[in-house]
């Protein structure tokens, strides 16, 4: 069998290669309805300088090699966006303005601390008629601002409470390259920084989205595209639209809804989702959706969170590449929520006996204490906290609840296993108390461990044969070389017939009553063969899977599925649960 | 027990390109009941302020009607410039007319320039702004959203209050308190 798959895999590989995604959160021109982004010419080339006080200041760690940092993280965007950044060298101009210089500065002056208004950075973009002409970057290098003794500082050093400059760059730059911010925690476009994290420096999937789909650089990608209204009528614009991945509980690319409700996420990776509507409430707030600001976006924030299919058991939806799919109308109700999380944090306690972590992202496994702040938090029962998917998991019951003038906090056990893939995870709370869904997309980051790791993980919900629900389960990892790993069916009629079903992406079709195809079959690697089961034994039965030692298995996902002939359902069937194999 | 966690937190968010959170030393601020913004971040400034904070840092507070917006060109760059036709002035000492109000960005002829995020007033409003001057001397909004309510009926609102809004009158009283606490 493996040796059959094999070739397909390789194929798989070169077309996995060659995917990337992509969204759509550009500043753009235009009223509320008809946004136009604004973009550097496509392939051009942008010159920037770098103020001469950079890396001597006091605000920089003493070590810090600020300019690389900066090269390294324009760099990055120049991958992303098909410009090529050159470094002109450094220039005594300290303060932005429109002089044919894209300037990166954190020079102390007048000038900057009234643009700065007491944050830690920002961009001003130049324009006309759509092609962004120039860009400057304003880092706060004022040990006493916002207040004194109580600047930013930065590093470049990855050190616990200074501001990353690389991280720092990829975000403000990113703005003068014409993208907005994201919603996501997790993405570099997100609007707030915090000391000591470095994750910023990597592009999540959104930030790809973005600006790829500002600079056309989409292939062999999908689109989701809908509006978002009031139950009875009435558009909902400025509402936050995003997508977990149905295998792994991850968050990908997100956007908003514009004047009209409309959105359109682009360049989403072939494969399975759920998607949530949620109010820009905070933390991201309508303070960081410019549009409402620039394009006289009026946001509605004052509805429940909702997905596609209702709360209670949204849609899963297949994106396919170069395909758009239509959700049609997404509904949503208020009033407005009573409940909201807005922060999350670390502890090495469960009491908040210490100081926080912060939001200090690790590779997986790890195990910490996972604080949550908003409001409400403290209430109901700890049950109706969950993360999405199979792999983040709250352990036990929180450890600290309390209510606070403004905010509450919780804090629960939290684990993350080996095997959870890096990437941005979402939080839910869904609170009996007052019927109300709440979520926390991309709070809870894990980053890549420095080896990649092999995963499987169990999604859809098959349907079940005349003796119960039909399990397909791995035992070890699909790591190359894994010659012990195998799978097992369990929960099936014995005596009858299992076909093995692999395919290269994941579905979710409806067969029959209940029934649904999790794997697409239309992509299978091979014919369906026959593999009789045991009469005993309930029927179970593992089959050894040897990983081939193949690099070009690295970073591959199958998905495999199986059913089995059962006499005495009505439809003659039952499907497994469907399995995600990701191999490294 | 509770401070390092409150030390943590920042609620809410507000304008202006890259903000953070959370930094070691914000303090624990008291309610004026009004909103839902009691907690500061003072390692992160601006980000979120408290009413109390915010009618201390205001040199000026006024309910006004936006008259006109245009755009200048002041210190290389592009700022949004609104007149005020002030009605009341709850703290401070109002200049002579015009009272024009600054924020960053905006268009002359086909070029334009954008700072992430800001606020911005519509001609037409009414509105409670919270003002400060700035390092060069312009009349900016303090926190920026934070230090703008709109006004309709008899009541305020800000972009960043979810839709609750206050009565125009309990604001009033919240920077009276304010100013006799400061005299």
């Amino acid at each position: 069998m493996n040796a059959r798959v094999r070739p397909y895999l390789v194929v798989l590989v070169a077309a996995l290669t060659a995917l990337s995604v992509r969204a759509y959160l550009p500043i753009w021109s235009g009223g509320p309805t008809t946004p136009t982004p604004n973009t550097w010419p496509s392939g051009a080339s942008v010159n920037y300088a770098v103020n001469d006080q950079v890396g001597t200041q006091v605000i920089f760690q003493a070590g810090s090699l600020v300019v690389p940092a900066i090269d390294t993280a324009v760099a990055r965007l120049g991958v992303l966006s098909g410009l090529t950044f050159i470094n002109q060298g450094q220039t005594p101009i300290t303060d932005p303005a429109q002089d044919g210089t894209n300037l990166l500065t954190w020079a102390d002056t007048p000038a900057n601390q009234a643009l700065l208004g007491g944050g830690l950075g920002i961009t001003t973009v130049w324009f006309t008629n759509g092609v962004i002409t120039e860009f400057d970057v304003v880092g706060n290098g004022s040990p006493n601002s916002p207040a004194p003794g109580q600047g930013f500082f930065f590093s470049t050093l990855g050190t616990p409470g200074w501001f990353d400059v690389d991280g720092f760059v990829m975000h403000e730059a990113g703005h003068g390259i014409g993208m907005d911010h994201s919603a996501l925690f997790n993405a570099s476009m997100y609007p707030f920084q915090f000391a000591g994290t470095l994750k910023t420096r990597l592009p999540a999937a959104d930030d790809d989205a973005g600006v790829g789909a500002i600079y056309a650089q989409n292939t062999g990608t999908g689109s989701v595209a809908g509006t978002v209204q009031r139950t009875g009528g009435g558009t909902v614009a400025g509402a936050h639209v995003f997508l977990v991945d149905a295998v792994t509980g991850r968050t990908r690319q997100g956007g908003f809804t514009i004047g009209a409700g409309t959105f359109t996420i682009d360049g989403i990776a072939p494969g399975i989702y759920r998607v949530y509507v949620e109010p820009v409430d905070g933390p991201f707030g309508p303070a960081n959706f410019s549009a409402a600001w620039w394009n006289g976006v009026t946001i509605d924030n004052t509805f429940q969170t909702a997905a596609l299919g209702g709360v209670a058991s949204p849609t899963v939806l297949k994106v396919a590449a170069g395909a758009t799919n239509s959700v049609g109308t997404i509904n949503v109700n208020g009033p407005a929520p009573t409940r909201n999380m807005v922060q999350v944090f670390y502890l090495s306690t469960p009491t908040p006996l210490v100081n926080p972590v912060s939001t200090l992202e690790q590779p997986a496994p790890y195990a910490a204490w996972f604080g949550i702040f908003g409001t409400g938090v403290d209430q109901g029962p700890d049950s109706a906290f969950t993360f999405l998917g199979p792999f983040p998991d709250i352990t036990g019951p929180s450890t600290w609840a309390t209510s606070n003038p403004g905010f509450d906090d919780r804090i629960f056990p939290l684990s993350i296993p080996a095997e959870t893939p890096s990437g941005s995870y979402v939080l839910q709370w869904d609170d009996p108390t007052t019927g109300e869904l709440v979520v926390f997309p991309g709070c809870l980051e894990v980053l890549p461990p420095a080896t990649p790791r092999a995963y499987t993980a169990p999604y859809g919900p098959g349907c079940p044969g005349s003796t119960g629900p039909v399990t397909l389960t791995g035992t070890g990892t699909p790591s190359l070389g894994n010659a012990a790993f195998s799978v097992t069916l369990a929960g099936q009629l014995g005596g009858q017939l299992a076909y093995f079903v692999l395919c290269a992406l994941p579905d979710h079709l409806q067969v029959g009553p209940g029934c649904f195809a999790s794997v697409d079959w239309m992509t299978s690697f091979f014919d369906l063969t026959a593999i009789a089961l045991p009469t005993g034994g309930g029927g179970m039965l593992t089959v050894p899977f040897p990983v081939p030692n193949d690099p070009a298995l690295a970073g591959t996902d199958i998905y495999a599925q199986v059913l089995v002939s059962d006499p005495m359902t009505p439809a003659g069937y039952a499907l497994s649960n469907a399995l995600a194999l990701h191999f490294e | 027990m509770l401070k390092p966690l409150v030390i943590a937190v920042v609620v809410g968010a507000v304008a202006g390109g890259l903000w953070c959170m959370p930094g070691p030393a914000p303090q624990v601020q008291r309610s004026t009941g009004i909103g839902y913004d009691r907690i500061g971040a003072a390692r992160c400034g601006a980000p979120t302020k408290t009413t109390v904070d915010l009618a201390r840092d205001a040199v000026l507070i006024v309910r006004a009607h936006v008259l006109t917006e245009r755009a200048v060109r002041a210190s290389g760059l592009i700022w949004s410039e609104w007149e005020l036709d002030v009605t009341e002035t709850w703290k401070g000492d109002l200049p002579d007319p015009p009272l024009l109000v600054r924020e960053p960005g905006g268009k002359i002829g086909h070029v334009e320039m954008r700072v992430s995020a800001g606020v911005r007033y519509r001609v037409g409003d009414e509105v409670v702004a919270f003002i400060v001057k700035d390092a060069l001397g312009q009349w900016r909004t303090a926190g920026m959203t934070q230090g703008q309510w709109r006004v309709a009926d008899g009541r305020a609102m800000r972009a960043t209050d979810r839709g609750r809004s206050t009565s125009v009158a309990a604001l009033r009283r919240a920077v009276q308190i304010t100013n006799e606490e400061g005299r």
